[in-house]
């Protein structure tokens, strides 16, 4: 009935899934990085990495919600939880996807821009750095996930202006480009600013578990 | 005989606490999934029955059947009473307690017979004690979990699996909690009927195990509608339960606070209890309109099953203390109850019916709204399409009136330039030919031009009711009587008049007269009021 084991080894998928996903977010930002400046070879490395993170964290995740459905008592929390974890894979598969496009699509993303995607990346990936503390104080320290999380919502509102300014600079000065050009250029700024709006969703369902706990 | 009448109040009332009282504790900590559901149904059974068999439980229940005799149904008419008393209330949206109206019932009976001459409040004060205990109890928990679940620094997930034997202690906890206060009735039903306590507990363990099924699909539906609950608040609300109706069955307890052991309200204590964890949360985990229901319920359940059992009784052995009237009595209450129940259906039935009716009225209603919109959009489309109609005559207007500015301004040129030839004439026939000629066109202008034609056109199409109607009944009338009508209508003078129809002010004093005799005015009658009337 009282499996000790197989809690420590549930509680350790749980950290394992966050770290992981810790790592999956610096292999995309190595993956942009390496792409911007035509780093052909790490590129493909940091795509094949993420796969294997992709998988990995696939299988951690069943393991996690084997474990939380037949070793703990929880009511509730059970289904927030989960919640949780499935966003966040969204996430992983997003990041996946991502740097797959890069990859599959080629675009053409002219020199002057590589700064401003570097910085979009950078924000998006710190909002989404942000909620793995948030969301592994849930599990600790529920009382600290306000705190953590006001960062999310920061870095947030930061991607969307550096989503708006490469928007506005390819369609206001690049003259030189093709409209089409124009419109994939936009489309994979979406893109990674949809991780940053991502990590806010997660971000809002951890505030609801907080106050779950809270009461 | 009595003894089949023990087992059958037995399960009569086993059945009813099972499904309707004990699954708001037990399933507290179901849905937590310490325990598979197989071993709860099984110790939902075997705890209270081994409980039933501790010296403190038979105390309790020796207590409780003092005041029943044995063998002329006494104990019949108790449980009647107490069946009756907490489906009546339950009818009526309140939570009932089957203890408390048996303890109710109970007095009723000693009252009836004559042996007591006040009801003894002994029972009413430990109830009115068991909810401060409950509410403390689950409060100090409450703070206490809380904060080893918030504050401790230990893993969600560790602390999760720590409160899962914790779980199933307070499963255990409760049944056995459950067999030495509430269900302590059941031997004392067995002892009215003469049944020796161990076969009243196997009488009482066979019932419960064949009400298991039932008390664990209770318990998960309540467990369900609880979900709001956290894990730490439901294991404190249990312990709490737990503890109350140990407190309150135990002697020694009892003693010191100067109470009698008691069996009390469960669904009361369970709110009780959730108030507590409310107080601490400062939210509330129940709604304050169950709670207020509980608590009414727990009042009234022993007041109505004392007048039920006092009035049973009187009339029973209105005839001497035979058993034949008190199953007389039964009966009685049988029927009573089977006619209250109908009641309250017919009752139920004809509030279904008048909802149902006002939502068609409702329906109705917004048809009928639907349908007005509907004519109000057609009304504004059919004066927008009024007002369009009246621009493009208005747009036309301009038009005419551009092009009448533009031809008079060449007519009057060529006039001009008709004027220089006739002043640069030398001959004096010549000159007169021509002035002539000039004057001729000037007059044919004036009687030929469209102008006058238009205008009249334009009025009839403003005032096209009045042309109809005027039309209509006074058909004899000439063009130019009409033409001079409608000038009346619209307020110009006879010399207006006048110049507009190119006749003199005479004449058109002639034709007003002409125009009153055919319209068939008497004298008095003022003629542009007449036709302004039309």
């Amino acid at each position: 009935m009282f499996h000790h084991n197989k809690t420590k080894r549930l509680v350790e998928n749980i950290d394992r899934y966050f770290d992981g996903i810790d790592q999956t977010l610096l292999i995309f930002k190595d993956g942009v990085r390496n792409y911007l400046y035509s780093r052909r070879e790490d590129f493909d490395d940091n795509l094949q990495n993420m796969f294997k993170y992709v998988t990995e964290l696939g299988s951690v995740r069943k393991e996690i919600e084997d474990g939380l459905y037949t070793q703990t008592a929880l009511t509730r929390s059970k289904g927030d939880i989960m919640r949780l974890l499935e966003k966040l894979s969204h996430i992983v598969k997003l990041l996946g996807d991502n740097l797959m496009q890069f990859e599959i699509e080629v675009p053409l993303i002219p020199s002057e821009l590589n700064e401003s995607f570097l910085k979009l990346t950078e924000l998006s990936i710190s909002a989404m750095e942000s909620v793995i503390p948030a969301a592994r104080a849930y599990f600790r320290t529920p009382e600290l996930i306000p705190e953590k999380l006001s960062r999310v919502y920061y870095y947030e509102k930061e991607t969307s202006k550096c989503a708006q300014a490469i928007k506005r600079k390819v369609f206001h000065e690049m003259m030189g480009l093709k409209l089409s050009e124009k419109f994939h250029l936009r489309y994979i700024t979406l893109h990674i600013e949809n991780l940053s709006e991502g990590a806010e969703n997660i971000a809002d369902q951890l505030s609801l578990m907080y106050i779950k706990r809270a009461i | 005989m009595w003894y089949i009448g023990a087992i059958v109040s037995f399960a009569a009332v086993a059945a009813w606490m099972t499904a309707k009282e004990i699954p708001a504790a037990s399933g507290l900590l179901l849905p937590t999934g310490s325990m598979p559901r197989v071993i709860f149904g099984i110790l939902s059974a075997v705890l209270p029955a081994a409980t039933l068999l501790l010296p403190q439980t038979r105390q309790l229940s020796a207590m409780l059947a003092g005041g029943l005799g044995t063998g002329d149904g006494q104990m019949l008419l108790v449980v009647l009473s107490a069946l009756l008393a907490v489906m009546m209330l339950d009818r009526m949206y309140l939570i009932p307690s089957l203890c408390t109206a048996f303890t109710g019932a109970v007095e009723g009976l000693k009252l009836a017979s004559g042996h007591v001459a006040t009801v003894d409040l002994a029972a009413g004060l430990t109830w009115l004690a068991a909810l401060p205990v409950a509410f403390v109890i689950a409060a100090v928990l409450e703070y206490c979990l809380k904060a080893l679940f918030n504050k401790s620094g230990i893993h969600f997930i560790v602390l999760s699996r720590w409160m899962r034997p914790v779980a199933v202690t307070g499963i255990c906890l409760f049944f056995v909690a459950t067999g030495m206060n509430n269900w302590a009735i059941l031997p004392a039903l067995g002892l009215s009927a003469g049944m020796a306590f161990p076969y009243s507990a196997l009488a009482a363990f066979v019932i419960l195990a064949l009400l298991g099924r039932l008390l664990v699909h209770r318990s998960q539906l309540t467990g369900e509608s609880l979900s709001e609950i956290s894990l730490h608040s439901a294991i404190s609300v249990s312990f709490a339960v737990s503890a109350t109706l140990i407190l309150t069955s135990s002697q020694t307890v009892c003693g010191l606070l100067n109470i009698r052991p008691t069996p009390v309200s469960i669904p009361s204590v369970v709110i009780a209890a959730m108030l507590g964890i409310s107080a601490v949360r400062r939210v509330y985990a129940i709604e304050p309109s169950y709670a207020g229901r509980g608590l009414a319920g727990m009042a009234l359940s022993p007041l109505l099953a004392l007048v039920l059992a006092y009035f049973g009784s009187s009339f029973a052995y209105r005839g001497g203390s035979s058993a034949y009237p008190m199953v007389a009595a039964a009966f009685i209450f049988l029927i009573a109850g089977i006619l209250v129940l109908y009641m309250f259906r017919r009752i139920k039935k004809s509030k279904e019916e008048a909802e149902r009716m006002l939502a068609i009225q409702r329906q109705q209603v917004y048809e009928n709204q639907k349908a007005l919109n509907s004519m109000e959009i057609k009304s504004v489309l059919y004066e927008n399409d009024r007002l369009h109609s009246t621009l493009e005559s208005k747009r036309k207007e301009l038009v005419d009136i551009a092009l009448i500015i533009g031809e008079q301004k060449e007519y009057l040129t060529r006039l001009s330039d008709k004027i220089r030839a006739v002043a640069d004439t030398g001959d004096n026939e010549e000159r007169d030919r021509l002035l002539a000629d000039m004057d001729r066109e000037i007059r044919q202008r004036l009687q030929s031009h469209n102008i006058t034609d238009d205008f009249y056109a334009k009025v009839e199409s403003l005032h096209k009711d009045f042309s109809v109607k005027l039309s209509e009944s006074f058909p004899n009338l000439t063009q130019q009587e009409r033409k001079l009508a409608t000038l009346l209508r619209l307020g110009f003078s006879t010399k207006y008049i006048a110049s507009l129809m190119f006749i003199t002010p005479k004449s058109v004093e002639i034709e007003r007269y002409r125009l009153r005799a055919k319209l068939g005015l008497k004298r008095g009658e003022n003629l542009i009021n007449f036709i302004k009337s039309i």
